[in-house]
């Protein structure tokens, strides 16, 4: 990478630290840690949600996935919305009111100790483990492109996150995150405009090329809850999931706790309800002009760089060969791409399957066509090299992550790219910081204040605070770099989170039935996860995003029924 | 504002006021209204250019 590309991350990094380390002058007492006094501005604080929710892996993953799927991933978030709408009326000003510093310490309030023991317990565990996975993403991701060890990398994110997170708090993580989502849309912003600029045709015969290769169709209405990117499922599903992020962790409850009013944390939510499906369509949409940009100039064969070189040192002349033939099935995809763009506004998108009597729009139909049958054969030659490279590797080879990251340090314009690789690595700090400030808060409130220091001074409860994001940072920097080694502990992490998120947020919904009490709320719990485990093995194809209508559900009837039961039972 | 905190434990929410229902139905619809207009937009990139 140019010079001026590492100095611009360098600049960033050194800014961000250099930023919380002053704004650590101001948090002396641990409502002022945890909670920056409530105080504050509704438009920190939505940034700040908007920053948390969105990591490296939407700004490489999400990106890449817009190249490889198109738009569809979009419907994930129908349902978030309506989520929020519904937080703000119920949960927002129920917990505001509670005074609490964690919505843990809520459940305890109305139901009993154990509930909010287990419930704390369940989002430290779980949040510790995907606080390292977020780290692991882009580390693996910057030690493949750059040739880095992947501790290196795993410290370039880890140090500055934990370092102004420990020493500023809330403030801090606040206030980084509102900069961090700045530069983070500014550049996908500037990459959309530099792709315009840069592709050979022009954005309508972009999208048209896009359109037929149906990586712009974003709505399935079909029903199936084996589905994840469906309207239902995201609308339904999504609802119950972001009701469970948004309302039921720690890591987002606090952002609006922090906020100096309940209009004030109402507004912070309702601005991600207005802009994350614009926003999630924008970064999808990057990720789909990329590549129809490949489709005018050549793309690497491989996109992980690591697993390129492992393939020509052990099976050079093999993938010499795959090589050749990959570039003639891009010759000759490109020749067609041109043709279909320069009819494309003449006849219709659709392939010869629709009867074309005018010779100009049986040309375009027929130029589609052609384009079709090479984006086909570039495709089948890609899936033979990642064969090839998950063979010499023996690593699942699909390299989604890899496309965007790779165009941004080849295609990029000097400057762009280091933008770029400074909005990842905030992208990653914005959600690590909130986590890591959350995991401290969770550890502080809901266990060592309440089972081992009830009473203690506030300088003792800060200085413990900061040791506590110090351990989870540490924590989340060594899942890190085992979450690589021992790849599937993302998807353990993934399926761990899945089985209790419903359940917990059933957990709140039963806060709100006047007749529900203590045991319905912790055997609900408990039969809500046991459920989900029983659908997650049992029926596997399920889309996760119902895991969450079904543990929320089955919290819902048992602690109901065990309330009811438990009432009209007579007094001894 | 009701601090529930300060309430004894094992009581449900207080039902919500006719100011607050009133809110939510604006916000609401003012969100969905908000939804709907992105919603037909992406319908209209899909009608137009999708195969």
């Amino acid at each position: 990478m140019h010079p001026i590309n590492w100095l611009i991350v360098v600049a960033y990094l050194a800014y961000v630290v250099i930023d919380g380390i002053r704004r650590a002058k101001g948090t002396d007492k641990i409502e002022g840690y945890f909670l920056a006094n409530r105080s504050l501005p509704w438009w920190a604080v939505g940034l700040s949600v908007m920053a948390t929710q969105l990591s490296a892996v939407t700004m490489i993953g999400t990106t890449g996935q817009g190249a490889t799927d198109g738009l569809r991933f979009v419907q994930f978030y129908f349902g978030l919305p309506l989520a929020m709408v519904i937080l703000g009326v119920t949960l927002v000003p129920f917990l505001r009111g509670a005074g609490v510093y964690t919505a843990y310490e809520y459940l305890e309030r109305r139901f009993d100790a154990r509930t909010r023991t287990l419930t704390a317990l369940l989002f430290l565990l779980s949040r510790g483990m995907s606080c390292g996975v977020i780290i692991a993403a882009p580390a693996v991701v910057f030690s493949a492109l750059f040739g880095w060890p992947l501790i290196w990398c795993v410290a370039l994110i880890g140090i500055p996150t934990v370092a102004y997170t420990m020493l500023g708090g809330i403030q801090a993580v606040t206030w980084a995150d509102v900069k961090q989502m700045i530069l983070i849309v500014f550049a996908l912003l500037a990459m959309i405009v530099v792709l315009i600029v840069q592709m050979p045709v022009s954005p309508g015969e972009a999208l048209q090329i896009a359109g037929a290769t149906g990586r712009l169709k974003v709505f399935d209405f079909s029903f199936n809850i084996n589905e994840t990117y469906t309207f239902w499922s995201g609308l339904i599903g999504g609802t119950f999931l972001m009701l469970s992020y948004f309302g039921t962790d720690q890591s987002q409850v606090q952002r609006y706790l922090a906020a100096k009013s309940v209009g004030a944390a109402r507004s912070s939510l309702l601005m991600s309800a207005y802009w994350k499906i614009p926003l999630q369509a924008l970064v999808l949409l990057v990720g789909v002009m990329v590549f129809v940009y490949y489709q005018f100039q050549a793309p690497p064969l491989l996109f992980n760089p690591a697993h390129e070189n492992a393939v020509v040192a052990e099976r050079g002349a093999e993938y010499e060969a795959l090589q050749d033939r990959y570039g003639e099935a891009l010759e000759l995809r490109e020749g067609a791409a041109r043709r279909a763009a320069g009819l494309a506004g003449e006849g219709p998108a659709e392939a010869s399957t629709t009867a074309a009597s005018d010779p100009v729009q049986d040309a375009a139909a027929r130029a589609m066509d052609e384009f079709l049958a090479g984006e086909a054969s570039v495709q089948a030659i890609r899936a033979e090299a990642l064969a090839m490279a998950e063979e010499v590797t023996g690593e699942p080879s699909r390299d989604v992550n890899y496309i965007i990251p790779r165009f941004v340090l080849s295609e990029l314009p000097i400057g762009l790219s280091g933008l770029f690789i400074a909005a990842v690595i905030a992208a990653a700090m914005s959600s690590i910081s909130s986590e890591l400030n959350s995991l401290s808060t969770a550890s502080v409130i809901d266990f060592y204040r309440r089972w081992f220091r009830p009473e203690a001074s506030d300088a003792h409860y800060l200085a413990v605070s900061k040791a506590a994001t110090a351990f989870w940072g540490v924590f989340a920097c060594f899942v890190a770099l085992y979450a690589v080694s021992l790849g599937s502990l993302i998807e353990v992490v993934n399926r761990f989170g899945s089985f209790f998120y419903g359940s917990i947020l059933g957990v709140f919904l039963l806060a709100m039935v006047p007749r529900a009490r203590g045991i319905g709320a912790f055997l609900g719990l408990i039969a809500g996860m046991g459920v989900v485990a029983a659908v997650t093995f049992g029926a596997p194809d399920v889309s996760f995003l119902w895991h969450n209508v079904i543990g929320a559900c089955t919290v819902l009837a048992v602690g109901v029924v065990l309330g009811v039961s438990s009432a009209s039972r007579p007094s001894p | 504002m009701t601090h529930r905190g300060e309430e004894p434990a094992d009581q449900g929410i207080q039902p919500t006021t006719q100011d607050q229902d009133t809110r939510f139905r604006t916000t609401l619809l003012r969100v969905l209204l908000v939804q709907v207009v992105t919603l037909l937009l992406l319908w209209i990139l899909q009608a137009t250019y999708h195969a």
